[in-house]
Parts: C-alpha cells; sequence; structure tokens
C-alpha cells in the first residue's frame, strides 16, 4: 500500500563515493514542479551573509545544541568524555574539543543535541529520496540543494543517476558556482535547474558574496544554450540585494538572453535566524519580509526589462 | 476548466442568501417542548395500541400541530419547529436527563441553549410524570444500567437515550413516489397480507404519510396567506411546489429541492437521530436539474435554489445530554451530501450539480451540510482543483472519501458490487449504501488504551486505583513482549464479549419502544417485508464499534517493547511505578518515552505495523459476532470529538501522555506534536493500516495554513498530494486550514466570529461555540506549512 517498488539494485560508481548532507525535506514544494523530496548537501564556497542554511555552508559536521528543547539536566555533560560541554544558561560546545562521538546525543532525554550532518552512500541517498515517490507522480520529483551541490559533484552525480534509473524527474537547486567540464555532466541528468543569480555587479558580488560571478552567468548562458529547463531565481535580502538598481540589471540581462526566460524573485524569510541562534552566531540580516506592494514594484521592474515568465508563488 | 463549470465556480453571492443566513445565524437557539406536549397527548390517549401505531399517530399529530413560520425571502421551507436551530426535547428517548440538566443548558459548557422557565415548569408537571420509567432511558437503564457502567472506560455504548441515526434514505424513491404514493403503495399491501404484525406496519406507514401530506399542504396555506399580504413571487412559488408535492411527485428542480428537505425534516421529527443523510444529491436530482434547465431555468437560479436548501441544512441541531455533547461537540446533525465519485461502469460520475455544491459551499461557509468529495483514480482534474479551492477557504469542507479503498472493503462486508460502487456518508465519516441500510454505526466506542492499561496493572484502573477489570498479569509479570501482548488480546477478548451483550439490548429496546414507521418506508425491504428497520426490515443490518486510538497504542506498545524487552533500559516495575504516578518526579523518564522511541506518523514501519495489528485483530475479532438484526458488526478508526473524554477515562500511558489528557484526535491521526516528519510521511504511515477492515468508516485530520492555497500552483499542489492520498488507499481525509492568530482572536472575541467553523474531527461546527479545551485542542495540533 505504500506505492513502493523494489528498485534494482545500481553499483557505484566509486565503492568509497559517500557524501555529506544535512537535511532530507519532505514535501518540499518550492522546489521544483509538484511535490517533491529534497536533499540538502553540506559545503558551500559562498558565503552569503543571509544564508539560510548555516549548517550547510561548512562541508564537516558539528554537534549542534537547541536550547529551546534543552531541559538543563546535565546528563550530556556526564556522557561527555573530553569536557567539550558547559553548562550555564545552556549548553556549550567547545569544537575545539569536542570528538562529535555521540554519547552526548545518545544521553540527552529530550533530543536536543544533534549533529549537523550524516556521512551516506548515493544507494542510501537515493532510498532516502525516494520514499516519497508515491507523491512524485503527476509531475514531482526529486531534488538536490545545499550548500552547494556542486560542492559533491561526484556523489551528487551518483545519487542523480539513481534517481534516473528509477524514472523520477530530477531537479537541483545550486549558485552555479562550479566548472563547465563539470556541469556537462549533469546536463544529461537533471531535468530542471533552479539557479540564483544574487547581484549582477561583479564587484559586489565578489566584495558581499566572496567568489566572482563571472563563471555563474557564463554557466547560465550554457544551460540556455544546450536547451535545459532553467528558472532563475533572485533573493530579495533587505540591505543587499532588495535594490532597485540590482534587479533592474539582473532583469535587463535576463531579458537580453531570452525574454520567456523563467524567474521567481524570492521574498526574504526571516525565520532562519533561531538556527543562528543555536550556533551561537550572530544573524547579519537586520530585515523584515518584503510587504506584497513592495514585492509588487519589484516584479513591475521584470515586466519593464521584458521579461514575460514570471514565477509567483 | 470546462467552461460551464468555470461558470458556475464564478456564480457570485446573492443578497438574498446573505441577508437569510445573517437572519438565522442571529436568532437565538431555545430548547423546544412543543413536540413534546404533543407525543404526550397521543401516547396518554393510546395506551395499550401496538408501538409502531402510537408512534406514527404521534408522528401525525406532530405533522398536523406543530407551529410553522415561513420566511418571506425563502424560496425552500420547512422545519421542525417555528424557531431556528431548536434543541428538540424528544421525551420518548429520555426525558430523565432533560430534568436533571433543563437549568444548565444555557450555561454548560459544550452546545448552550436558551431556555424558557415557563417551559421548564411545564415540561416538569405536564411531561416528565408521564414517561418516568417508560422512555428509552428509563428502561434501559433498568434493564442494563449497571453494566453499562461498569465497563463504560473501556466501551462507550451509544443510543441509550436517543434514537440511532446514521441513515441515508432511499431519496430516489421518495422523489419518484411522493408521500401520496408511498401511502397508496401501503395501502394495497396492507389489503393483500394477513398477518398482524404487517397489518400494523402498514397501517402505521399509512399514518405516517397521511401525516406527511398533511404538513405540506399546511406550508402551501401559509405561503398563499403571506403572498397575499406581501406579493412576494417567491412565496407564490413555494405555495405551488407545497401543495404538488402534496398529491403528486416532483419534476423540478425547484420541487425536487423542496421534497429532498420534507424528508429530511420529517425524518427528524419522526427520530430526532443523529444523522439522516441526503447522500448522492448531485447523482439523484440530476434529472431534476436537467429538467429545469431544458425548460430556460439559469445557473444563477439553480445555485439560489440549492443555496436555500444549503441554510435549511444548518436550521436543524440535535440536543444531546451534556456528556453526549462533549462525545460529539457542536451539535452535529450530520446532513452528508456526497458530490462526484464514479458510476457502476467506472466512468466519472460529477456532474454540474457537484460544482455548484461546492460553490454553495464556497459562499455560505456553513457547518451544514457535510458536503463529502468522493474521489478516485479517475476524478477528473478540475473537480479535484475547484474542491481544493474550496477547501482552502477554511471551512473544513469538503473532506475527502476514498472509493479505491472503500468500496472493496464495502464489498468485503458483504454488500453487492453495485450498492458499493453506490455508497453514501451518513454522519460525519461512516460509510453506507443508499436507501437499504440500518447501519447502526455508532453501537460503541471501544477504548484500546484503557484496555492497554488494564493489561498493564493487573486490571486496576489507575484513575482510582480499583480492581476494575480481569488480571491476567501486569507489566512485572509479563516475561515477555509477546506475553504481554497476548494479555492485551485476552483483555480486548473480555470487553468485547461484554460490548456486544450491551449492543444487542441497546438494539432489542430500540425495536420494542422506536420503531420508525415513516423511515421504514424509504428503507428497502421494509415495505417488501413489512417490517420495521429496527426489527431488522433493511436488506442490510450492521453495527458498527470505534476503536480508539491507533495512535496511542502504537506509540505505547513500542516505547514498551523497546526501553523494557529490547534495550532493558527501563525495568518493568520503573515504568509501571512512572504510570501510576502520573510521571511525578519521573519527568526525565517521561521526555525519553517521549523523545527517545519511534513513533506513529513517522513512515516507520515497525511501529505502524503495530497500530495496523491491533487495529487488525480488533477488526477480526469482531466478525465472530452476529448482531440481533442479522448483520455483521464492523470496525470504524474515528472518535469525532471523542478523543478529549475518551483521554479523561485513562490514566498515564506508556507514549509519555499524562493521565486525562486527550488521546490522539480523529481516529487515525498521529498524536499531536509526535509526527515531525510532515504530511506525506503521515500518510505513509496511515496507508499502514488495513483499510480493507474498515468498513465504518476512518478519519485523518490534517491542518494546514491558509498560505498554501493562496495561488494557483498552490491549488496544483494540493491536488496532488489529494492524488496521493488516493493512491495510497487510505480512506479518509479532512483538512482544517487556518492559522493560530485566526484561533486567539476568535477565543478573544467570539462575537465577531460567529461564522468562524472549524473541523472537530469529522463535522464541521462554530469554533466560538466549542468549550475551550476543544479549541485549545484544535490550536496545538501540528501544523504544516510550506516553509
Amino acid at each position: 500500500m505504500t506505492g513502493r517498488s523494489d528498485r534494482a539494485a545500481v553499483p557505484d560508481c566509486a565503492p568509497e563515493c559517500r557524501g555529506t548532507i544535512f537535511e532530507l525535506k519532505r514535501f518540499a514544494v518550492h522546489d521544483g514542479p509538484g511535490l517533491r523530496s529534497t536533499l540538502f548537501l553540506k559545503g558551500c564556497p559562498l558565503r552569503c551573509p543571509w544564508c539560510q542554511n548555516p549548517e550547510g555552508l561548512s562541508a564537516g559536521i558539528r554537534l549542534w545544541h537547541r536550547p529551546r528543547s534543552c531541559v538543563r539536566c546535565g546528563r550530556c555533560i556526564a556522557a561527555c568524555r573530553s569536557g567539550a560541554l558547559t553548562l550555564s544558561d545552556r549548553v556549550h560546545i567547545d569544537r575545539s574539543a569536542c570528538t562529535r562521538c555521540g554519547r552526548c546525543i545518545e544521553a540527552c532525554p529530550v533530543g536536543a543535541l544533534s549533529l549537523d550532518g550524516r556521512v551516506v552512500s548515493p544507494g542510501e541517498a537515493a532510498d532516502m529520496l525516494l520514499e516519497d515517490r508515491v507523491f512524485f507522480q503527476d509531475g514531482g520529483g526529486v531534488t538536490l540543494s545545499g550548500g552547494e551541490v556542486f560542492v559533491q559533484w561526484p556523489f551528487a552525480l551518483e545519487v542523480l543517476k539513481r534517481c534516473k534509473a528509477e524514472g523520477v524527474d530530477t531537479a537541483i537547486e545550486s549558485s552555479m558556482y562550479t566548472s563547465a567540464d563539470v556541469l556537462e555532466r549533469f546536463l544529461p541528468l537533471v531535468d530542471h535547474f533552479i539557479m540564483d543569480i544574487k547581484y549582477m555587479d561583479a564587484e559586489t558580488h565578489r566584495r558581499v558574496l566572496g567568489v566572482d560571478n563571472r563563471q555563474i552567468l557564463e554557466n547560465h548562458a550554457r544551460l540556455v544554450a544546450a536547451g535545459a529547463d532553467v528558472l532563475v531565481r533572485t533573493p530579495l535580502i533587505p540591505g543587499y540585494t532588495a535594490t532597485e538598481e540590482n534587479v533592474r540589471a539582473i532583469a535587463s540581462y535576463l531579458a537580453s538572453v531570452d525574454p520567456d526566460a523563467k524567474v521567481e524573485l524570492l521574498n526574504f524569510n526571516p525565520m532562519c535566524r533561531s538556527k543562528y541562534a543555536a550556533l551561537e552566531w550572530e544573524y547579519p540580516v537586520d530585515g523584515r519580509a518584503l510587504t506584497a506592494e513592495e514585492m509588487a514594484a519589484f516584479h513591475r521592474i521584470l515586466e519593464a526589462e521584458g521579461l514575460r515568465n514570471i514565477i509567483r508563488e | 476548466m470546462n467552461a460551464l463549470y468555470q461558470e458556475i465556480m464564478s456564480l457570485p453571492k446573492s443578497p438574498r442568501i446573505e441577508s437569510l443566513k445573517k437572519k438565522m445565524l442571529d436568532e437565538p437557539r431555545y430548547v423546544s417542548i412543543e413536540q413534546a406536549h404533543i407525543v404526550t397527548e397521543v401516547y396518554r390517549q393510546t395506551e395499550g395500541e401496538p408501538a409502531c401505531i402510537r408512534r406514527a399517530k404521534a408522528l401525525k399529530a406532530a405533522l398536523e400541530q406543530i407551529k410553522i413560520r415561513i420566511e418571506p425571502d425563502e424560496w425552500i421551507v420547512g422545519n421542525r419547529t417555528a424557531g431556528v436551530r431548536a434543541g428538540v426535547v424528544f421525551p420518548e428517548t429520555g426525558a430523565s436527563w432533560v430534568d436533571r440538566e433543563f437549568e444548565t443548558l444555557p450555561t454548560r459548557p459544550q452546545d448552550r441553549f436558551l431556555v424558557r422557565p415557563e417551559d421548564i415548569v411545564e415540561f416538569r408537571e405536564r411531561i416528565l410524570p408521564y414517561w418516568k420509567g417508560v422512555s428509552l432511558e428509563d428502561q434501559v437503564r433498568a434493564r442494563a444500567g449497571e453494566e453499562v457502567n461498569a465497563i463504560a472506560r473501556v466501551v462507550k455504548i451509544n443510543q441509550k437515550d436517543h434514537s440511532q441515526g446514521h441513515i441515508c434514505p432511499n431519496t430516489k424513491k421518495w422523489l419518484a413516489m411522493g408521500p401520496a404514493g408511498i401511502l397508496a403503495d401501503a395501502e394495497a399491501r396492507l389489503a393483500a397480507s394477513a398477518d398482524a404484525q404487517q397489518r400494523d406496519f402498514y397501517r402505521s406507514v399509512i399514518l405516517s404519510m397521511e401525516g406527511a401530506c398533511a404538513f405540506m399542504r399546511r406550508y402551501a396555506e401559509l405561503a398563499e396567506a403571506l403572498y397575499a399580504e406581501t406579493d412576494k413571487e417567491n412565496l407564490a412559488a413555494v405555495a405551488a411546489v407545497c401543495r404538488k408535492l402534496a398529491e403528486q411527485p416532483p419534476e423540478t428542480y425547484h420541487e425536487a429541492l423542496q421534497a429532498t428537505w420534507f424528508l429530511y425534516v420529517i425524518l427528524q421529527m419522526e427520530g430526532n437521530a443523529s444523522s439522516f443523510s441526503p447522500g448522492r444529491m448531485d447523482q439523484y436530482l440530476y434529472p431534476y436539474f436537467r429538467n429545469s434547465r431544458a425548460a430556460g431555468m439559469r445557473l444563477e437560479e439553480a445555485l439560489e435554489l440549492t443555496e436555500c436548501l444549503w441554510l435549511k441544512f444548518n436550521q436543524i441541531v440535535y440536543l444531546r445530554n451534556s456528556n453526549s455533547a462533549k462525545y460529539f461537540a457542536g451539535f452535529p446533525i450530520g446532513f452528508n451530501v456526497a458530490v462526484g465519485g464514479q458510476n457502476l461502469d467506472g466512468s466519472d460520475a460529477s456532474n454540474e450539480l457537484s460544482y455548484l455544491f461546492l460553490q454553495a459551499q464556497s459562499h455560505l461557509l456553513l457547518p451544514q451540510p457535510n458536503l463529502s468529495l468522493r474521489m478516485y483514480k479517475g476524478s477528473p482534474e478540475q473537480l479535484l482543483e475547484a474542491a481544493s479551492r474550496v477547501i482552502g477557504m477554511g471551512s473544513g469542507i469538503p473532506q475527502v472519501f476514498n472509493d479505491e479503498s472503500i468500496i472493496p472493503a464495502l464489498e468485503l462486508h458483504g454488500i453487492s458490487h453495485e450498492d458499493a460502487v453506490n455508497y453514501a456518508i451518513v454522519g460525519c465519516v461512516e460509510l453506507t449504501t443508499h436507501g437499504n441500510t440500518l447501519g447502526w454505526s455508532d453501537a460503541a466506542m471501544f477504548n484500546l488504551v484503557k484496555a492497554l492499561e488494564l493489561t498493564l496493572t493487573g486490571g486496576i484502573d489507575l484513575l482510582d486505583g480499583r480492581q476494575m477489570g480481569p488480571n491476567y498479569g501486569d507489566l512485572t509479570t509479563y516475561a515477555t513482549y509477546e506475553e504481554l501482548e497476548a494479555a492485551f488480546a485476552r483483555m480486548i477478548d473480555h470487553y468485547m464479549d461484554r460490548m456486544v451483550d450491551m449492543v444487542a439490548i441497546m438494539d432489542e429496546m430500540h425495536a420494542k419502544i422506536l420503531p420508525t414507521p415513516f423511515l421504514s418506508a424509504v428503507i428497502d425491504d421494509c415495505m417488501a417485508l413489512g417490517k420495521d428497520v429496527t426489527l431488522g426490515g433493511a436488506h442490510y443490518n450492521q453495527a458498527g464499534v470505534q476503536a480508539i486510538q491507533v495512535a496511542n497504542v502504537a506509540d505505547s506498545l513500542e516505547a514498551i517493547r523497546k526501553f523494557v524487552y529490547e534495550d532493558k533500559s527501563v525495568s518493568a516495575a520503573e515504568l509501571l511505578d512512572a504510570l501510576k504516578r502520573d510521571f511525578e518526579g519521573c519527568e526525565l523518564l517521561r521526555a525519553r518515552l517521549i523523545h527517545k522511541a519511534p513513533k506513529y506518523g513517522n513512515d516507520i514501519p515497525e511501529v505502524d505495523g503495530i497500530g495496523a495489528k491491533w487495529a487488525r485483530y480488533f477488526g477480526e475479532g469482531l466478525k465472530k459476532y452476529r448482531n440481533r438484526r442479522g448483520g455483521i458488526y464492523q470496525m470504524g478508526l474515528y472518535t469525532v470529538s471523542a478523543h478529549v473524554p475518551m483521554g479523561q477515562n485513562v490514566g498515564a500511558s506508556a507514549d509519555g501522555r499524562h493521565a486525562r489528557d486527550p488521546l490522539a484526535d480523529g481516529g487515525v491521526s498521529a498524536m499531536y506534536g509526535r509526527d515531525e516528519m510532515g504530511p506525506t510521511a503521515l500518510l505513509q504511515s496511515v496507508a499502514r493500516l488495513p483499510f480493507e477492515l474498515v468498513s465504518n468508516g476512518s478519519l485523518l485530520n490534517m491542518k494546514f495554513l491558509p498560505s498554501f492555497f493562496q495561488t494557483q500552483s498552490g491549488i496544483e499542489k494540493f491536488a496532488r498530494f489529494l492524488r496521493a492520498f488516493c493512491r495510497l488507499g487510505i480512506s479518509h481525509i479532512q483538512f482544517n486550514v487556518l492559522n493560530e492568530s485566526d484561533l486567539r482572536a476568535a477565543q478573544k472575541d467570539p462575537e465577531k466570529y460567529r461564522g468562524l467553523t472549524v473541523r472537530v474531527a469529522g463535522y464541521t461546527a462554530y469554533f466560538t461555540e466549542l468549550a475551550p479545551d476543544l479549541q485549545e485542542e484544535i490550536i496545538a495540533r501540528t501544523t504544516y506549512d510550506a516553509v
């Protein structure tokens, strides 16, 4: 009754190939067409100050503590053998001492401690993604996201191969910060490319995000030339990308490539603040979600530049 | 979308309907003893006559004498009292509880009614004395009260002081023959029968139909009088329609709607039961709709007529005693209307009326009718999208039923293929055929969580420490998990035996005290057999028992299995002690039970399998028995609002639930807050339950925030979610679409939110009319949003 089928085993291309992931989101409705499962891969070369998934920035695995769940019973302190944990108003983690052995996680009665990632084989990753395949009919499928998918490209490629072999629709959400050579390998395996263009100005891109946008724009052109299904998204971050000038520049570029290019403006989502609190990091964006009127004004800019295929969710 | 359907879904609201709706909602609800007066007089004058004749004479007198009223702007008329939404006292079934609770009705926590002081005096002086020791309630108490109470915390026996409803009459036959046609048929059968019991039955049908014709003529006369005063054209039409229906069957859409409503008013006057359901109205009304369309009826006119009937469905409510009102909160009356589904040849059955009914709901957003979408693999996309849009408006309507699992389940339980394909829904979520079933869907509710408690304690009630049930051992004496399971099975068997004995008594008492000739005339095969429906005259005769609650049983057993028997990290004595103390001083153990054991609803096959195993055990166990009318017992998995009072009967449980806290809601839902993997995982878990055994109906609640439905893309994705629900073979799903601030605001300022409806599992109620703990319950349920 679960709608699952037995899948023929597909051998790993490299037996040692493993990936580090940080979340599987089931019932994903904003990561491509239809209903999807989205797997988030760790590690990202960009350093967007507003990053929604700070746990995806580092490729390594860290111990996380959620103060809201914690009952301050102290069992984790007693269980830790490396003296990495101290209890005050909350549990503090000395990351240089933590060996990620997992004893504190086991000891915690309320599940307030966890690792922010785990290592899986491509087969395991595909199994997780395909658990909900009964929901994928009628145009849904699986999506790889991050972090940045291309940081672990051999693993990602292998996961996508397995999903494709099952006849499942595939998508990736990526910055497209990767080499032409790598991108080439993904073209036959990905049905939908969802990519960000955050800044049009090269200098701003470098200064704010830490990397150049030349490769990103070139890859966008390659995808368009290859006839791939591409959706370009621009996150509207108050104090950063959400300026008339930036949005107009992006729109103008896209319209010059193809006026029918699919484009979507993503409203700022302040809910990720709680993740920063758990990491004991400062969240640098001091802003709120844009109002419907502000969003409409940005949408008008896209229209004025001649874009005809604006996705409004 | 097909242009015609698009046009229907774009029809505007009508000012007439808006004003009728406002007037209805503004009118206060009163207790009414008018019919009780009439019935008591008839009973005084008919001592010694057969019960069915007395009942028929009482109904006829009520139809001839009860005060009637017509709103000047109505197209559809009729009610069982002159006031709307009155709480009708029905002394035949229960007078003693009314006596005990009369003064508290305006102030009780759930389902309040205003009371006229002079009615209390009259009731006590002239009505109550006659029914002492005579009413169903008093006779049941004398015959079985002790045993009913002894098992009450495990098994709640229903229908002790009110009639059994949950019936879908043969409306098609009623429309084809009318009361005059049925009367003629009964006369012919009377003339041909020599059997005394049969002859009494046919006489009782004749009396009932005479009353029905008189009732219609009275409305015709009142409408004529009002027309003479006001010159309103609708009143002239109403007069002509009512006049015709007293003599002949309907031909137009207006006539068919009015005839349908008269049927349900009269059924309620005779039975005062929880739920007589119209069933698949978009099917049997379609020929009349086509007739009128061919004669020039515009879609706007059809919609306004439909909405007039929709308002009527909200004008009859049900007065229950205060305890029963907790179990079935929001005075649900269960006018359940099904739309869509399939034809016998497997083709799609939806038509213009399916869309008109959805549009009527989107305009009115009222709790009745309880609209149910029947869906199957061939359901058209446009129907799913139209329904999704209406669901997204937040009234919780329509709920969705799955032909793919329900039809096979019905056939497995003795229903013919033809009848199964034509199934309807009665009450909240109970399943039935059309026009030939007495399903007795709510015979009893079986609290499996309490049975598990008694298994762990050696039969001792954790709430008061008394020896309540048999002692088959306790948690400290079961050497293995398998021994615990064996004892649990014995405990279920023990209470199932005792339950079946009690249900048989209820069935017998209803047959003796409450024959229902009017209803029997519209349930096949009663007329052919000359036998009342309470005596087994229906073609199908089930009794339904609800097994409660899968999630708590699965979560509790899994925690015990893991901690006590597998990991051995908690001793049996420690856990049993913690349950006895309601976790006082054992907070960390409780936290581990909650967080460190897998929970039902997260797509974990092992723990879901435990829920499935015990649902199966219960469903198979019922097959050992036959009910008094000769039919089977069948299982349901739903609680309506009963998970709150049933939780009050259970001590602390090994899933970490505190003593007296509510059980999981709905029926097959996860324990609130314990399903952390999202809606797809929940559906995958629920799909592991044996729906082929759940032929009495099941209930899955899900809550979505309104933002999900605000875009076309969201609507399409929701429709895909429904498709997956269908493929997974789950029988039922319904949605609360709301946000917390809506509900907080409604708590603070109920007057401003009088029209706000929410699902209380299986039906929709006015949120502001729910007791505070039920309001909190609704707010606490997991919310899914697409973030």
